[in-house]
């Protein structure tokens, strides 16, 4: 079975290229969310099928973080790759501090990002 | 460019207005109170996006404005520097050139860095200074006096079926509406529910075409798709497709999804022979697979032809002999198109090897179930030697259909048109009855009756030996798993828009029926549902052969 992966991020367009990447890969992008709160609800919903998220830290409700914690205290067994843009190492090394698997820098290369995930993927024992 | 980045564009695009436009807005506001940390935050986030968008856009000079505001906003977060003064001034004329450069993103040349604004929004970020330079020029070019709005908002797709449902009852009320002012004798009121009609039309129509959304989205994905599976195979497949702009509601694309795949894979591992085979057969090396997309009064047709080795009915029939699916007597009399049916009778399967893509238990049962629930319709037709093609009929919408009305023993019943083939007006003498099946022959072909009447209200006893008292009889055709069946009706009433609701407790586990829907009179009208519906009957049909 492929696996079902969640993408949190609140520009539609990134959400747009990371799906179409994803799904190239033969991944199922299981839902989207545009905001912490919708992160955490999706999170709660598909909680039996989620391998994996990939999530934006920089969120309208300013949860990145928050959702991360919440994910990982809650399922720690979901493999979470944060994603975002250059320039934000600090937010980036807390996000590693609570758990977060791997992150991406924005912009990415597709290639690259498919690397990061296929090899958290392997790590996080999520087996089919 | 290809369509993929056309589309990254057109999004990009809107999204960039849009958070531009949000963010012309918060700093207003946040002239007022420099101090609110809600907006900054948004400010923040905004330019934060821009930069990573644009970034992935190659739009290098919006990337790097972004960036500089970014640091900006970073700083006036963090408290080291307030928001006043003549620093406003600069962020404006900053945010300003953002804007410009947004609405000239089709213009190469028009994407250039201020080197000057880059400096000072650094200075302000190391120094918590700006030196006067640009600031001192009063008018500056690249202020656009135009206001440019976006062309494109975008709506989530659950608001949209909220309007679409609201919709549905709109048409119920009118149809009320219309019954009430048929019985009136007051012209005006005629024709104020007339104009009303028309209108509810046009806003259906309206909500209808927000929803579509052109199969390319979906067909785009399919070349490498295929280009994987042909090369795990070791054949050669040659991927044509014609009618991507066909346009489909938004969730009957995103259904119909995996069982494209499904039968694309079928198509390559099942289907297509390797090339030596091929060679040896006298067909070009090259398979081929066509995938096409039509549409006609309201269903779109989508298919899916391959070249390859066909279908072989005798196999079918032989294995659903084996599996007891048949009996043999009734094997005989069962035509090509009828016998590539049973392919859909759940757990039987073909393929006789298990690959990596095929053969892992989803077999065309889930596909065809899938295609039932929005009241869809699949058929196979296959030579052997030649290919195979599957067709789709699916409709445009799923919460409203266009459907014909009828009565059967003085209930109210409802068809959706995609279901219906043909509708006969036949009398007794071209019925008959051939072993324990009535049988209307119609145009050298031999179409199984079902006599609703007793068929649904005499649940218990049903059997063919029906009394067909009537002379003349109106029989509505509709296809099921490659099979023809004719429905005996009592009386037909009229097409009509419908919207179905769903069946409540205790009926909800009724498979008869895919819903009930309301009149205009206000009586209640089900919704037959085919696949139940022939499926109850076979079942029966099993039972009588039994006895």
């Amino acid at each position: 079975m492929s696996k079902n992966i969640l993408v949190v991020d609140d520009s539609y367009y990134m959400r747009t290229i990371l799906r179409n990447v994803l799904e190239d890969a033969g991944y199922n992008v299981i839902d989207e969310a545009a905001s912490g709160q919708d992160a955490i609800k999706s999170v709660d919903k598909s909680r039996y099928e989620l391998d994996l998220v990939t999530l934006d830290l920089i969120l309208p409700d300013n949860s990145g973080l928050d959702v991360l914690k919440s994910i990982k205290e809650r399922y720690p067994e979901k493999a979470v790759v944060v994603v975002s843009a250059v320039g934000q190492t600090t937010i980036i090394d807390q996000a590693m501090e609570i758990g977060a698997n791997a992150y991406i820098t924005k912009p990415f290369e597709e290639a690259k990002v498919l690397e990061v995930i296929e090899e958290v993927l392997s790590k996080s024992g999520v087996n089919e | 460019m290809n369509d993929r980045d056309k589309e990254y564009r057109v999004i990009f695009l809107a999204e960039a207005q849009q958070s531009y436009d949000q963010i012309s807005t918060d700093i207003v506001k946040l002239e007022k109170d420099p101090g609110n940390e809600e907006i900054l935050d948004e400010i923040f986030r905004l330019l934060h996006n821009m930069k990573a968008n644009a970034a992935t856009m190659d739009l290098h000079a919006i990337a790097e404005l972004s960036h500089c505001l970014e640091n900006v906003f970073s700083s006036i977060r963090a408290g080291n520097l307030v928001f006043e003064g003549n620093r406003v001034n600069l962020i404006f004329k900053a945010i300003d050139y953002l804007g410009y450069l947004i609405n000239n993103i089709a213009k190469p040349q028009r994407q250039v860095h201020n080197e000057e604004l880059l400096n000072d929004l650094n200075d302000l970020v190391t120094k918590g200074e700006v030196s006067a330079g640009l600031l001192q020029e009063n008018s500056s070019s690249f202020i656009s006096k135009k206001l440019h709005l976006s062309d494109s908002v975008s709506i989530p797709v659950r608001k949209l079926d909220d309007l679409l449902n609201l919709v549905g009852e709109l048409i119920i009320s009118r149809d009320h509406l219309i019954n009430f002012a048929e019985l009136s004798e007051n012209q005006q009121m005629k024709n104020i529910t007339q104009s009303l009609s028309r209108i509810a039309d046009s806003i259906q129509e309206t909500v209808m075409t927000a929803r579509l959304v052109t199969v390319s989205s979906l067909f785009n994905k399919f070349p490498k798709v295929v280009r994987d599976i042909a090369s795990d195979e070791k054949k050669k497949v040659d991927l044509s497709i014609t009618g991507a702009d066909t346009t489909i509601d938004r969730n009957v694309l995103k259904l119909i999804s995996d069982i494209m795949v499904h039968l694309i894979r079928n198509a390559i591992i099942h289907g297509i022979e390797n090339p030596k085979e091929r060679i040896k057969k006298g067909k070009p090396e090259e398979g081929s697979v066509e995938i096409s997309a039509t549409s006609e009064k309201g269903l779109v047709f989508i298919s899916i032809t391959d070249d390859g080795g066909g279908i072989d009915t005798k196999a079918i029939k032989d294995k659903a002999i084996k599996n007891g699916i048949l009996s043999s007597s009734r094997a005989r009399g069962l035509g090509e198109r009828e016998t590539l049916g049973l392919l859909f009778v759940p757990g039987f399967s073909m393929a006789e090897r298990v690959t990596e893509y095929a053969g892992r238990g989803v077999g065309l049962d889930i596909v065809k179930s899938v295609i039932d629930s929005i009241g869809g319709d699949l058929r196979i037709e296959s030579k052997v030697g030649k290919g195979t093609q599957f067709i789709m009929s699916l409709p445009i919408s799923m919460a409203v259909k266009a459907a014909l009305l009828f009565k059967v023993n003085e209930n109210n019943f409802a068809l959706p048109l995609l279901n219906i083939h043909v509708v006969l007006t036949v009398s007794n003498g071209m019925i008959h009855n051939v072993g324990e099946v009535l049988v209307l022959e119609h145009k050298d072909e031999m179409i199984e009756l079902i006599y609703l009447h007793d068929f649904l209200f005499k649940e218990m006893d049903y059997s063919s030996h029906i009394n067909l008292k009537r002379e003349v009889m109106d029989v509505i055709v509709v296809w099921y798993n490659n099979k023809k069946y004719g429905l005996v009706v009592d009386q037909l009433l009229r097409q009509q828009e419908i919207m179905i609701k769903p069946l409540q407790n205790p009926l909800d586990d009724n498979t008869l029926f895919s819903g009930i829907t309301l009149l205009g009179s206000g009586e209640v009208c089900y919704v037959l549902d085919v696949a139940g519906t022939s499926k109850a009957y076979e079942q029966k049909e099993n039972k009588v052969q039994l006895h």
